[in-house]
């Protein structure tokens, strides 16, 4: 196989790593919620976000692996639009539907 | 058929006790009726107007003796008791039974779903592990298999915190659960990471992984979906995209139910002890099917 030429594999964070992550991206989001900053990844954003919650952006980054650092922000963004619009949803009288979906959800 | 034969032979009985009954009762008739003959001429005749209402003392006296009462001595009183109450207790079971089989057969969607199917993978011990670890010779462990990847950021750490939850939930039910954990990254998950990573969840949980094309089979027989980005260099931090629910599996390896994310631990861990009690084996699927009251099966 392809892969079996042996390379070091970086191996996934553990449980204290991923509560660690997982800390530090709430104080960042938290932050970023206190400023009004939806999309902290939109490039005009990018430096009212440097500047309002610079160090908990850095705490957040070195904290976490770099592939969740893009997931988590985007998700953030996606949920707040999400729940927007349901919000807008309902305000005009939309019903919840009366049975569950199975919804398939990316990771 | 015991019960069966059980229940004519008492039929027999009863017929043979009410036929003495009524062979008793018959010659006591006659014996009655001998009395009243001879009875008319003792006493003097009266005009009706003087005969008391009610009866005098002694016509009472005949009415309590042909009060007929005969046919229900204590003996066939006790019978009646007895096989009703056998006949009633034994209907009402197989009716349960029945009723229970039905529900089953309801609760199954129509035709067999297509999930599931051969495949093969190793352990983090590295044992094989293949479709036939899913079966239990004894008939009651259900197996539940989880996609996912080690490098996973938020949903597969909460849904394998889950699974111990639900596993421990079971454990409390006398349900046996073997978990599974299989991932769809194989290309970082080795057997030593995905031991590593497992470490962090329940002691019961299983760790499979093999080559990309192993997985890729698994994956689709179970058709889970799953996306490893293209043109991934080594050392590379990546996600895997994957469909993420928990496939329960029946004692002889058969798909019986999902349980998505939306549900808690505790309401997958009712849907899979109402698996496990509507659960009946193949063995005794077509026993039931072939027997006396097999029409009732169908």
């Amino acid at each position: 196989m392809f892969f079996s030429n042996k390379e070091k594999v970086e191996l996934a964070p553990n449980k204290s790593d991923r509560q660690l992550c997982w800390d530090s991206r709430d104080r960042f989001f938290e932050c970023l919620s206190a400023n009004h900053i939806d999309n902290s990844l939109d490039q005009k954003q990018l430096k009212n976000v440097e500047s309002k919650c610079g160090t908990t952006k850095k705490e957040f980054e070195s904290n976490c692996v770099s592939s969740w650092i893009k997931y988590f922000q985007e998700k953030r963004y996606n949920d707040l639009i999400r729940q927007r619009y349901i919000e807008k949803l309902e305000s005009e009288g939309a019903q919840p539907l009366p049975f569950k979906i199975d919804t398939i959800k990316k990771e | 058929m015991i019960t069966r034969s059980v229940i004519r032979s008492s039929i027999g009985s009863v017929n043979r006790v009410s036929n003495k009954q009524f062979t008793i009762s018959t010659r006591y008739l006659q014996k009655l009726k001998n009395e009243k003959n001879e009875q008319p001429e003792k006493p003097k005749k009266r005009p009706l107007s003087r005969v008391a209402i009610g009866g005098t003392s002694s016509d009472s006296k005949y009415a309590s003796k042909s009060q007929g009462l005969e046919f229900a001595t204590w003996k066939a009183i006790t019978l009646l008791i007895i096989g009703g109450g056998l006949g009633t207790y034994f209907f009402q079971k197989e009716k349960e039974k029945i009723q229970k089989y039905k529900e089953m057969e309801a609760n199954k969607p129509v035709g067999k779903p297509l999930v599931g199917g051969p495949f093969h993978l190793v352990d983090t011990n590295g044992n094989d592990f293949t479709e036939q670890n899913l079966k239990d010779p004894q008939g009651k462990r259900f197996s539940i298999l989880y996609f996912g990847f080690t490098h996973c950021p938020d949903v597969c750490p909460e849904e394998l915190d889950k699974l111990g939850d639900m596993v421990n939930h079971l454990n409390e039910h006398g349900v046996d659960l073997q978990p599974i954990f299989i991932t769809c990254d194989p290309a970082r998950d080795s057997k030593e990471a995905i031991d590593l990573y497992l470490k962090d969840f329940h002691p019961k949980i299983i760790g499979l992984t093999g080559t990309y094309d192993e997985v890729k089979n698994t994956c689709k027989k179970y058709r889970v979906y799953f996306s490893t980005p293209p043109n991934v260099k080594s050392g590379q931090d990546y996600l895997v995209d994957h469909s993420i629910f928990f496939y329960v599996i029946d004692p002889e390896g058969n798909f019986t139910n999902v349980i998505g994310r939306e549900s808690s631990a505790i309401e997958g861990a009712e849907k899979i002890i109402k698996d496990s009690e509507n659960f009946i084996p193949e063995s005794q699927r077509i026993e039931k099917k072939q027997g006396i009251f097999g029409f009732l099966y169908k």
